[in-house]
Order: C-alpha cells, then structure tokens, then sequence
C-alpha cells in the first residue's frame, strides 16, 4: 500500500530544511500523505505539495554556514574577488565607475523614452480615445489638421454605434476670466460640450459640471484660476465674465489642475450649449464644411476604428458633396500617439493651446538609441579590462585546476565576479539617479516624481539590462581566464597575449562610437546657433506685442499708435496682422504679373507706416507706406523673395494681381529685405505687406518696441489700452519669449545628447585608461632593457603610442560615413543649415585623440622616465 | 526566571500534548485538534507551535521506534513538563477567577 509522495516537494523540503527537525516533519508529512492517499491520491499529492509549501519557514530553513559546496565556493569566489579589488583598485574602480555611469545614462534615457510614451496615458479610458483628424487634399498639396468640420462630433455619435461618446471643444483666440475688480488673461481654455468630462478624466473637487445652467455657457476652472479669481470664496455658483465673449456666466464646477504628463491641461474649460450661442455662430458650429473644433471620439469596449472608417464613405456622401470630401476625409488618433505623432499635423490657428508640446518621435528613438551606445561602450570596457585581467590570473587559474577545478568551475567563477562588479555598478547607478534627479528633469523641462524613476516597467527594464550586460560581457573574460594553460603556474608573471585581435577590434568600436557622438553633438550645436544667430532680418529686442481683441481697439488702432508713441519710453509703435513667432497660421494668397497665369503663393502681413522701423528691417528699394490710409490701400511692399520669384528686374513701380476671394490690381512701391517670421526649419516664401486699409486682412496686433524700461512701458500699455477699450484687459506679450518657443524643444534635446556624449566620452576614457595601465606594467621589463639599451623617453612613448595611434585612425574611419548619413538626414528638416564640413570631423577627431593621448601619456610618461634598476628588479 | 508567555494556538497544542499523553507526535495532535475546533489547521503550524513550546521548556521530546509506516522516518513524540502544567495552571485559573466575576446577565430574551 506504500505509495510514495511526490518527488520534488521532498526533494525541496530535503534541501532547505534543518537537519534537526528533517525527521520530524518529513515522517509526519509522509504520514498525512498515506493517510490521505486512501481516499484520493490525487488530493493527497496536492496537499502535500502544499504542507510542504507552508513549511517553508525561516524558522526551519538551515542556515548558510551549511558545508555545501556551492555555497562554499561562492564564498571563495567572493573573498577572492574583494581581495583582487583591494589589489588591483585602479582597474576595478575604473571597471566599476565606467559600468556605473553607463547604467545610470541608460537609465535616466529610459526614464526619459518611457515618459514621452506616456504622454497622455493617464486617461483611465485611454485606450479607447482618439482624436478625430481631418485630411485634406486641394491642388495636390495634402494637409491634416487636428481641427475638424465643426458639427462631426454629433454626426460620428449619431452614425456610428461603435462610438460610446463624442465631444468637440473649441478655442477661440484670446480669453481669460473677470470676477468683480479680480480679472486674468489666460489661453488656455476651451468651449466645449459636457461629454468632454465623459472622455478626458477630470478630478472634480467642487460642484458639478453636468448640472443646468442659464445661459450659454457654464464655467468649469481648475483649482488655480480659482484660488486665483475667488481666493477662499466658494467659486460654485458665482458669477463671472468672459471679457469680450460671454457676460455673466455661472461657475459650475472647481477641478484639480490636471497633471504634467498630459499634453491638453486646460485652465478652464467652458461648458457649451452650442444650440444657443448667437446668430451668426449658430451657422457656422452647424456648417459640416467649416473647420473649427477639436473633435474626439470615446470608442466602445473591443471596438475600434478601422469598422468606422470602412463606413466612412457611406458617411461622406450623406453630409458632403463630392468636392467637399476632399477638405474633410476624417481619420482617428489614439489619445496616445498624439503626444508622439503629431508634429508633422497642419496648423489652422484653432488648435487650443498645447501644455505638452508634440515631441518628435525619430528624436526618441535617437536618444534611447544614444543611451543603448553608452552601456555599450562600459560593456566593452568591462570586457576588456576584464579580459587582460583574466590573463594575468594564471597563478590562480592554474592552482585552481590543479586542484581539480573544472572548465564550467572556473567560468562559472567569471560570472560570479562580473555580478559583483555589476552589481556594485548597479546600486552606484541608482544612488546617482536619486541624487540627480532633479538636474535631469530640469534639463529636460519634465515633471516626473521619483517614485515613478522606479516603477515595475522600468524596473523590468533595468532587469533586462542587467541580465543582458552581465552574460555578454563575461563570456569573454570567462573563456580567457578557463583557457588558461595550467603549465604557466609554474612560471610566474608570464603573460599570454591572447586576444589582442578581439580587444583591440572591441576598442575600435568603442572609439567609433565615441566619435559619431562627438561630431553629432557638434553639428547639432552649430545648427542650433546658426539658427538662433542667424540675421533674421529683423531686430528682436524689447518687442512687446498688444493683442487685438476687441472691435473698439481696433477702431481707435491710429489713436493707440499716437498715444504709445508720445511717451518716451516708447522707440516706436506699430500696427500689423501677424507678429513673428505666434503660432496663428499666415494668411496665403497667390499673386501673379498676369492676372490668372503663374500663381505665385505669398505670404501677406498687414503693415502700417511704422512697421518696417519697430522691427529694424530694411528697405532695398523703393518706399514705404505713406500713412494716408486713401494712398496707401492699393499699395503693397514685398521682399526679395517676391521679387525673385516673379522674375521681375524693375519692380517699383509695376502692378501685380493678387487672388485673394477676389482679386486686386496693386502696385509694387518698395521692396524689404527678406525676414524670417517662422520657424527657420520652413523655407523663406514670397511675402507681400499692404497697409491697414486694405480689401484682404484685418489688423490683428500692436507692437511697441520700448527703451528697456519695461514696467513703464507695461503700464503705459495698460492704461492706453483701457483708455480706448476699458472692457478688454491688455493681452501683452514679449516677443523673444514667443520666439524662443519654436527652438526650445530642440534645445533641451541637444542638452539631454550632449551629456550622454560626454559621459560616453569618460567612460572611453576610463576604458582606455585601465587597457594603458595593464600595458604599462605588462611592459614595465620592456622599457626597463630598452632604457639600459640607451632608448630615449621620447622613443619610448612613440613605441607605446603607435599601437593606439592606428585604432584611432581605424575607428576614425569607420565612423566618419556612419555619422555623415546620418546627420545629413537631420539636417536635411532644416530648410537653412550649417555645412556638414570636413572639420566638424577633424574636429571631433582632434578631441579624442586629444582626450586619448592625455590619458596614454600621464601614465606611459611614468613608466618611460622610470628607473631601468627598479623595473628590471620588477618580478 | 521570566514568565514565559503562551499564545492562544500555542496553548491548544499543550493542551493537547498533555491530553494525548505520552501518544502525542503531530500527526495525532493534528487530527485531534481538527476534530476538536471543527476546521483546518496546518501542520507546519503545529510543527512551529510544537518547536516554541520546547524552546520555552513547556514540553520536552524524544523519538521513537523505527517502523514501516512513514517512510521508515521516526516519530517525535512529546510530553509535557511540570513548567508547562504549571503554565497551563496559571492559564486556566485566570480565566476562571476573571469568568467567575461576570455578573448574572441573562442573554435569554
């Protein structure tokens, strides 16, 4: 009847149980196993797997004193391998200290790589989130805006049953909220349906913002504008202005200002009924060929997009003629993929205001790519010093196999000590991630709290990393070191120069590596300041601009001007449609010498007689505006780029045709040098200015250009504005702030290259530091009869140098095509770039031979100037 | 010497060490105590139970017999000293002197 219990369970609880209780519990689990074998074999098995599961405990584990072997020889491994550390501190310091900044630049990249994913998954329903697009396609040029037909919210939620819930938001141009004397500016809102709170999380901490209201709007304001509006009153139920927009309004609800990571943290959004806004908009939010809203859509559970768009077509002919269809092909963004996929969209000018500006998603890849590089370069570090170390390890191999240690004995002994090395590097890693995570999150303009530095994903990562790096790189050293031939031990000191092919290809790849990211983060600096250097052909300093965002600003515009320009703090004062570096789309009409034939795309600015002197731009040819408004409207101003590309030769003078919704005849009277409002990335395009009192456009700004004094000219500003419009307060901005936008993004990217590029550096450096010093002692005898021989020190440094001079010169080459297609390829976004010039290249080069021979030397010089007698001596 | 403290389980297994005497090993405390308290109980609860109360000096043990049964593996079996009456005295009689103190309450209605 003596049925035996399950094998493993025994076998487990043989081997960690104390010797002292092993009967015990072993005879009586045995007999609970029989007992219940009669009644179910299998039940009993189960239970006994399980009792002795529970008996897993620390009171009944045997200790780690126990003689067992492989705790015997781990422990060996490791009192061996402090022992080496305290003798060879240099070269584990090196090895230790290099593995520990890759880690830690591996890591901080990852955190980095991770948090740009993340944008926007903070929303619970995330998944199931998409931003409608909107693509069109008009004379071969195909764009695809964020902002869709204003009315396509409901039809989507009417047409589809896939779709849960649709909301559409919509952003108007200046705003900002006025409760009482308390009054803001802020852009950062939207208009939008209710269903928004059912898509987008909203953490609300007062009132509600599904409840009724009266009237067309209802206020719902994060915790900020809040406190800042109302202080400690209660903001529920009050009510507040929309200067220029809305008068009396009800606040409804008080939310959490949203998190960082989210790429839309509106201040405040304003619950619409967009069936009863005012006549004229009422159309336009009804009109299916309009473009104006921001539109998502919530998808069912296990539904999704690609169903939606098989129908799409049927939906296209309902609601849009033929032509029509072209402008508004809609397609579906995961809220996800916005953060990463977006910067190649269209802009409208309509867009609500991005927290969290769209990153470039090849730059993520560059930068975790850079990252994977430089725990790359420390691997290879680890394995070559380790190697050479492992060569010099004969009189322990050999004792170790005469013993009887075994090949799989001594590799196995390698991965001990490559874990310990790793692991030291590992906890170094992490203390330099709490301690410099603040600099790191100020580098890359992120929000991120250190607990999330550690969160399970990336923890799985570091895992990976680990396991990875430390299998990789001791095979290497543990062949080296079990290959050793025991007969050495007899001779002392002797050195086998196995593997020098491998190393010193290992070292070429390290030093490749190095070099792209030096000559990489070189152009990348040259390109950024040729871009924020660059003649813009405007002057961009102390340049305030005043929005236009009322009806009576813009009636009294020549008064504002007059009274802005009377004070002395004030250079000059301007009026125009568009200021540089805001994100409003520039109005494009086509000009032509013939009326209909050759249509030229232009550029157009609205520009009064002061404009071209605010802004410093020059004139080439011909005049300016004259300021009388009856003279000046069939006048336009162009820039040489017009000039050029309508051929002309003459061009004061002549009279070109402009195809706005109609078209105008208008004389050229002077031409501009070219400027540059946009970013450099987009070409130069032709541009034409016509004064204020023109057929085509509207003014839209003021621009003041102050002496430096700026609070003055900030308060004179405000007072003239409400002298003229005491119901809108003044919207002043700087304009370098506005600027600097298009190329901050690009900035903290090229911070976040340059110190991976220098710690890469260093970490080559340790590496080659730590290669030299074996050298060095390894030649020591060398040097010692080639001195009694009567050898210079000079020869002898040459002697040494030489060898790494070539791996140099190697690596050099292997790099330089590497680095040159690549970075031609990023250059190839900007429309004006620096040349890629061979001495980016030499420079690059110069560097790490620089950096290289500093480290060769300061240790070879040592061994060159040493005394024959004490090295000779040297056993 | 300090007074020895004796858990709640702790003090089942000794009651029950000395109510089995002389037969008490775990496989016969287990079953008696499933019986008695009417559930599971694990074994390697009691094998620990079992190990405080000798560490404590509640219980002493010796093994027994080599036999066909379990393998051929010895059974420890365990009795209780005169400290661990004396602590399940004490036990007992702080119960009563504190139980005897309820007043009459009726819970009837």
């Amino acid at each position: 009847m003596n049925a035996l219990p399950p094998k493993y369970p025994l076998r487990f609880l043989r081997w960690f149980c104390r010797e002292e209780f092993l009967e015990e519990m072993e005879g009586d689990l045995v007999e609970l196993f029989e007992m219940r074998y009669i009644n179910s074999p299998k039940k009993a098995q189960r239970l006994f797997w399980w009792d002795v599961l529970r008996s897993f405990r620390l009171v009944n584990i045997r200790s780690l004193k126990l003689n067992n072997w492989t705790m015997n020889s781990l422990r060996n491994y490791i009192k061996i391998y402090f022992r080496r550390f305290r003798k060879e501190t240099t070269h584990y310091l090196v090895n230790t200290l290099g593995l520990a900044m890759g880690f830690a630049v591996l890591f901080f990249i990852l955190i980095y790589s991770y948090d740009e994913h993340h944008i926007d998954s903070i929303h619970e329903k995330s998944d199931r989130i998409y931003r409608v697009l909107e693509t069109s396609e008009s004379e071969g040029e195909i764009n695809t805006y964020t902002i869709t037909a204003n009315p396509l919210a409901g039809g989507l939620k009417e047409e589809f049953p896939e779709i849960e819930e649709t909301a559409r938001m919509v952003y108007m141009g200046s705003g900002g909220l006025r409760y009482g004397e308390n009054e803001f500016q802020d852009r950062n809102y939207v208009f939008a349906g209710v269903q928004l709170f059912n898509i987008l999380d909203f953490e609300i901490t007062k009132g509600n913002p599904y409840q009724d209201f009266d009237g067309m709007v209802g206020v719902t304001l994060n915790e900020t504008c809040a406190k800042k509006l109302f202080g400690d009153e209660n903001p529920i139920g009050k009510l507040v202005d929309l200067p220029g927009k809305v008068d009396g309004a009800e606040v409804i609800a008080v939310y959490k200002d949203l998190p960082a990571n989210v790429t839309y943290q509106f201040n405040m959004v304003f619950v619409t009924h967009f069936d009863q806004v005012p006549m004229g908009y009422a159309q336009w939010f009804e009109d299916w060929n309009s473009r104006g809203a921001t539109t998502w859509a919530l998808f069912k559970e296990n539904t999704s997009p690609e169903s939606v768009m098989e129908k799409r077509q049927a939906f296209m002919d309902k609601y849009y003629t033929e032509e029509q269809q072209k402008e508004h092909a809609f397609s579906f963004q995961l809220i996800t993929d916005m953060h990463l996929e977006s910067s190649s969209l269209a802009q409208t000018g309509g867009e609500p205001l991005l927290s969290v500006q769209y990153a470039n998603k090849d730059f993520v890849l560059i930068i975790t790519l850079i990252g994977f590089l430089v725990i790359t370069i420390a691997s290879l570090n680890y394995i070559n010093l380790s190697s050479v170390q492992a060569l010099k390890r004969n009189l322990e191999a050999g004792i170790r196999k005469i013993n009887g240690a075994t090949m799989a004995q001594l590799r196995f002994q390698l991965f001990v000590e490559t874990f310990m090395t790793l692991l030291i590097a590992y906890i170094i890693a992490l203390v330099l991630l709490v301690l410099l995570h603040q600099p790191f999150l100020d580098l890359t303009q992120k929000q991120i709290p250190v607990a999330e530095f550690f969160n399970s994903e990336l923890l799985s990562f570091h895992l990976m990393a680990f396991v990875a790096i430390w299998i990789l790189s001791s095979l290497v050293p543990a062949l080296y070191y079990s290959k050793l031939n025991k007969t050495l031990v007899i001779k002392k000191n002797a050195f086998s120069g196995k593997g020098d092919v491998l190393r010193k290809s290992f070292m070429v790849v390290q030093y490749g590596i190095s070099l792209c990211l030096i000559i990489g983060s070189i152009m990348l600096y040259r390109q950024l300041n040729y871009v924020q250097s660059k003649d813009l052909g405007f002057v961009n300093e102390h340049l305030l601009t005043l929005d236009i965002n009322s009806r009576a600003a813009r009636d009294h515009a020549n008064n504002i001007i007059h009274d802005l320009q009377m004070d002395a703090n004030v250079m000059n004062a301007s009026v125009s449609s568009r200021v540089p570096g805001e994100w409003k789309y520039m109005p494009t009409f086509n000009i032509s010498l013939n009326k209909a034939e050759n249509l030229i795309p232009t550029k157009h600015f609205v520009a009064d007689q002061y404009w071209l002197d605010t802004y410093g731009m020059q004139l080439k040819a011909g005049k300016n505006f004259s300021g009388v408004p009856s003279a000046d409207t069939l006048k336009i101003v162009v820039n040489e780029k017009a000039v050029q590309s309508m051929g002309l030769e003459d061009p004061i003078g002549k009279s070109i045709w402009i195809t706005a919704d109609s078209t105008y005849k208008m004389q050229i009277i002077g031409v501009v040098k070219d400027f540059h409002f946009t970013s450099l990335r987009e070409p130069l395009m032709p541009m034409i200015l016509t004064s204020p009192n023109n057929p085509l456009f509207p003014i839209d700004y003021f621009t003041i250009k102050s002496n430096g004094n700026t609070a003055e000219v900030l308060d004179l500003i405000e007072t003239v504005q409400k002298r003229y419009d005491p119901e809108t307060p003044a919207e002043i901005n700087f304009l370098d702030e506005r600027w600097e936008r298009y190329y901050k993004a690009d900035l903290n990217r090229s911070y976040l290259i340059l110190v991976a590029t220098i710690i890469s550096i260093i970490i080559s450096a340790f590496g080659l530091f730590g290669l030299i010093n074996f050298t060095a002692e390894r030649k020591t005898k060398e040097v010692g009869i080639r001195k009694v021989l009567g050898a210079s020190t000079q020869s002898i440094l040459q002697v040494v140098l030489k060898e790494y001079a070539i791996l140099l010169l190697i690596a050099l080459i292997l790099a330089v095509p590497v680095a040159y297609l690549i970075l031609n390829n990023w250059l190839a976004g900007y429309a004006y770039r620096v040349d890629l010039s061979v001495w980016v290249f030499g420079l690059g080069f110069i560097l790490v031979v620089g950096i290289s021979l500093i480290t060769v030397i300061s240790r070879v010089y040592r061994l060159a100037k040493s005394n024959p007698v004490n090295s000779l001596r040297y056993e | 010497m300090k007074e020895q403290s004796l858990g709640e389980f702790e003090e089942l297994v000794l009651l029950m060490v000395a109510a089995l005497h002389d037969e008490a090993y775990g496989v016969t405390i287990l079953e008696n105590l499933e019986s008695k308290l009417n559930k599971k109980v694990n074994i390697s609860a009691i094998h620990v139970a079992l190990k405080r109360l000798e560490n404590k000096g509640f219980v002493t043990s010796r093994f027994g017999g080599i036999t066909s049964d379990r393998g051929g593996r010895r059974k420890k079996f365990y009795v209780i000293t005169s400290i661990g009456k004396q602590a399940l005295d004490a036990h007992y009689q702080v119960r009563t002197s504190i139980y005897q103190q309820i007043p009459n309450i009726s819970f009837n209605s």
